[in-house]
């Protein structure tokens, strides 16, 4: 029986806590992209008084989309991530399938942080029609400040790259492993 | 592998078994019978030095070479 890790440990349950919160983000995402869609005409109402072109509602729409294809891209992250945790758990922590992991992990960072582009310029435009809608424009305003007004984070770009290194470096231990299984 | 080990043989005339030998230089019998059966890939200088010396022999007394017997790797 292995001894309880209190690294891993808590690295299992920051997963869980935000697998959790991932998918209650996720489902309020998607019943409001039906909402905005079944509902159009009242959103369409809504953003017209404070003077926003008829597409306003689909950007809301698509705003929502948004955010929901990044939580699942997340949801991805963390599922690789807990892979990796078990492995290391396991004592395997060069097993040959962690090198794609973290490369799939530095794909899906990358892909979240290009896709927080479009949702910063998107989050900023509605924005400007926030003043008649006063929640929505908190909404708003506090997605760009978390996204740091364009969208693209240094941070996030820096985690790709080291999850692309970390994944070179786990290729390179894991043929190394393989050669020194033979070893007597 | 173009490489054969001759364990066997050494032992045979030695007249001393795998597991003794694998106690006497401090490897498991799992990895001393993979080398032994010639499914061992490398071998460390350390354990040479110490299958020479508990069989009194030479590394080549261990270790041979047959042209056009060998495989691919992995």
């Amino acid at each position: 029986m292995p001894r309880p890790d209190a690294l891993l440990t808590t690295a299992r349950s920051l997963i869980i806590i935000m697998k959790v919160v991932l998918i209650l983000a996720y489902s309020g995402l998607c019943v409001g992209v039906v909402v905005s869609i079944v509902f159009h005409g009242i959103v369409m109402a809504k953003l017209g008084a404070p003077g926003a072109p008829p597409v306003g509602a689909w950007a809301i729409t698509a705003l929502l989309a948004l955010m929901a294809a990044i939580l699942i891209m997340a949801e991805r992250f963390l599922r690789r991530l807990a892979e990796i945790v078990d492995s290391v758990g396991e004592g395997d922590p060069f097993a040959p399938a962690n090198a794609p992991r973290l490369e799939q992990m530095g794909y899906l960072a990358l892909a979240m942080n290009f896709a927080t582009i479009p949702l910063g310029m998107l989050a900023g435009w509605l924005a400007n029609f926030g003043s008649a809608i006063k929640p929505d424009a908190a909404m708003f305003d506090g997605l760009l400040l978390a996204e740091g007004g364009l969208g693209f984070s240094i941070g996030g770009l820096i985690l790709t790259l080291v999850l692309f290194i970390l994944a070179r470096v786990f290729r390179h231990g894991t043929a190394m492993r393989e050669e020194l299984e033979g070893t007597v | 592998m173009a490489i054969t080990v001759k364990l066997d043989d050494l032992l045979h005339a030695r007249r001393m078994t795998l597991t003794e030998l694998s106690e006497r230089i401090d490897l498991t019998l799992a990895n001393v019978s993979i080398l032994k059966t010639g499914k061992a890939r490398a071998i460390r200088f350390s354990t040479l030095e110490a299958i020479c010396r508990e069989l009194e022999c030479q590394p080549g007394d261990l270790l041979g070479y047959e042209a056009g017997s060998k495989e691919p790797v992995g």
